[in-house]
């Protein structure tokens, strides 16, 4: 009787520290096992208590199933084994009798159940729901019917706005280059790397970072609201996003340069300004032609987008007759949105490729 | 042996660790081709780019022609001393010409710093150098597509458009086959003769060092143990420089 509770009670993970005198370790086991089984009430009820205990416990099991092989092995290397000496249940049954689903306790159910239970609760999180996909299918299949049929009256209206769209990405990633080619020497940590310069080095790291955390969105409406609607707003919100990505980028490619040329510069009494531009610069090319048209891409995506806050271009249309429910026009401008987006991936890829 | 350039405690140390390189008092005179010989780690790279402060040194004092350097502009002081690294350190995408420019950079002065261009007599000067070093022929092609010998001698060329008084050389043959090792050490020396421009190279090859230096210094765990006469370095300060104590 007492040796089958004490079998019980070394399932409990952390006893065997606990036998060990590693108390610490042993009382971090139990303090994480009963957050764990916690946890597992608070997310799915009563059950979820049955399903940690069987988690931790066929975790534990796993443990001692790994001790019971290497026993023997580390006995014949004449050395003492670790972990309790105790009854080992999953062991015994392993011995006397292997079956397939034995190999089951030894998966790895304590990760298999923290992810599960993060599935569940991200879909928890987002209403996620199977039925409402099989539901809702007749009415997605109208509305692609709709799509399928567009209106091809409206190509022209379409392609002038388009123009519109590629001219704001167009001059934003232009003046975003403006903006980038200084700023990302002041966030190049190579070039910035005495301690005067240091200071400027993180107010531009900064600076740039809190840039590009602000999503082009509520740049669109900050600079509706400050120099009107139009697709000038769209331009400015561009220049500032795409300025700041461009810095990031191409700072980094600024700190990856060979240091050897900077030295070389640096020693024959060159000042940085000259050292950037003779020693940095000229090693940038590819990187930047490669940069600047990464970022077009996206400011082409980001252009249409900035259609739907007032930014005009071919985003504001859209955002039109969606609202009013014109499946047919609006998918003329949809059409035309993807074929520019696939376009310029597809130049930029081989400009890319043919620069390397 | 004359003063012109003169170290006074020269020393220095990374943090808290023992010194990269003792407290050192040498001098040279005007016009000597000195080689900085040691093994690796003893401190040779560290004492030449105590010269031209690439690298700050922790304690004493190095006077060249009697001023104190660290009282100088370093613009000032490094456009007075050329350097010579083991890589060419060429900026690729660059013209040999143009790369020889940069040795001009450091004379660029007033209002020429903010619109960067050349002057014609800066780029007479670095196609002289180009002549001089047998790469005229290059003068514009793209540095990438020169042999590694090629690189290094546009590498000298650009040391010597700066038309300064010293020439520091780390291990410049270190990383060159024997055949261009000698070309570039030739020139070197053809610099220190036709021009009396003191020369100061960092080798580990021996010979090298016994053939063209009319003065060796030796250095081992970051102290002094030769300094004198090429002719004067026996196989003895061979064995004390290169061989370990256990012997």
């Amino acid at each position: 009787m007492k040796s089958n509770l004490s079998v019980a009670l070394n399932l409990l993970p952390g006893v065997g520290y606990l036998h060990r005198g590693e108390y610490l370790r042993g009382a971090l086991d139990l303090t994480c096992f009963i957050i764990f089984i916690g946890i597992g009430r608070v997310l799915l009820s009563e059950g979820g208590v049955f399903l940690s205990l069987f988690v931790m416990v066929s975790s534990a099991y796993r443990m001692a199933y790994v001790v019971h092989v290497s026993a023997p092995i580390v006995q014949q290397a004449g050395r003492t084994a670790g972990g309790p000496k105790t009854l080992d249940p999953l062991g015994m049954i392993t011995m006397l009798k292997p079956r397939w689903w034995v190999s089951v306790f030894n998966w790895p159910w304590l990760y298999i159940l923290v992810a599960a239970m993060v599935v569940a609760y991200l879909s928890l999180e987002t209403e996620l729901s199977w039925t409402q996909i099989v539901m809702g299918a007749p009415f997605a299949m109208g509305l692609a019917k709709d799509f399928f049929s567009p209106d091809w009256s409206l190509l022209p209206n379409a392609l002038g706005y388009a123009k519109q769209t590629i001219a704001i990405a167009v001059l934003g990633t232009f003046y975003g280059i403006l903006i980038a080619v200084p700023m990302s020497v002041f966030c190049a940590k190579n070039l910035m790397s005495t301690s005067s310069t240091h200071s400027v080095y993180y107010v531009a790291r900064w600076g740039m970072a809190v840039m590009r955390a602000t999503p082009t969105f509520l740049l669109g409406l900050i600079f509706v609201a400050w120099v009107g609607l139009g697709p000038f707003p769209g331009v400015l919100a561009i220049t500032v996003f795409s300025g700041a990505l461009m810095t990031k980028l191409l700072s980094e490619a600024i700190e990856s340069v060979n240091p050897g040329p900077i030295e070389a510069a640096t020693a024959t009494g060159a000042n940085l300004f000259h050292v950037i531009l003779f020693s940095v610069f000229p090693q940038l090319p590819t990187v930047f032609i490669a940069i600047s048209l990464y970022c077009l891409e996206i400011n082409i995506h980001s252009a249409t987008v900035l259609g739907l806050i007032g930014a005009q271009g071919i985003g504001m249309p859209i955002h039109e007759y969606l609202s009013s429910l014109a499946y047919s026009s609006a998918s003329v401008y949809i059409l035309v949105v993807i074929f520019i987006t696939v376009g310029t991936d597809y130049a930029s890829g081989l400009v890319r490729s043919r620069i390397k | 042996m004359g003063d012109f350039l003169r170290t006074a405690g020269l020393a220095k140390r990374f943090g808290d660790a023992e010194f990269a390189l003792a407290p050192t008092d040498l001098a040279f005179g005007r016009g000597q081709f000195v080689a900085v010989i040691g093994p690796s780690g003893a401190g040779k790279t560290t004492f030449l780019r105590c010269m031209n402060r690439l690298i700050d040194p922790s304690e004493g004092k190095v006077f060249i022609n009697g001023q104190n350097i660290l009282s100088m502009g370093k613009r000032e002081l490094r456009r007075r001393i050329a350097m010579v690294f083991q890589q060419p350190n060429l900026v690729p995408r660059l013209s040999a010409l143009d790369n020889v420019l940069i040795g001009r950079l450091g004379f660029m002065t007033g209002m020429r710093t903010l619109l960067p261009c050349f002057r014609r007599e800066d780029k007479m000067k670095a196609l002289s150098a180009l002549d001089r070093v047998g790469m005229l022929e290059y003068a514009a092609t793209s540095c990438v597509s020169l042999s590694g010998g090629q690189q290094q001698r546009v590498a000298v060329a650009r040391a010597l458009a700066q038309e300064a008084d010293v020439l520091l050389a780390d291990e410049p043959v270190a990383s060159l086959d024997p055949e261009n090792a000698t070309k570039v050490m030739a020139l070197l020396k053809d610099i220190n003769q036709q021009d009396g421009v003191t020369v100061l190279v960092n080798l580990h090859q021996i010979d090298l060092a016994r053939q063209y230096a009319n003065t060796i210094v030796a250095f081992k765990a970051g102290r002094v143990v030769y300094f004198g006469t090429g002719e004067a370095f026996m196989d003895e300060h061979y064995q004390k420089v290169f061989v370990t104590a256990a012997s």
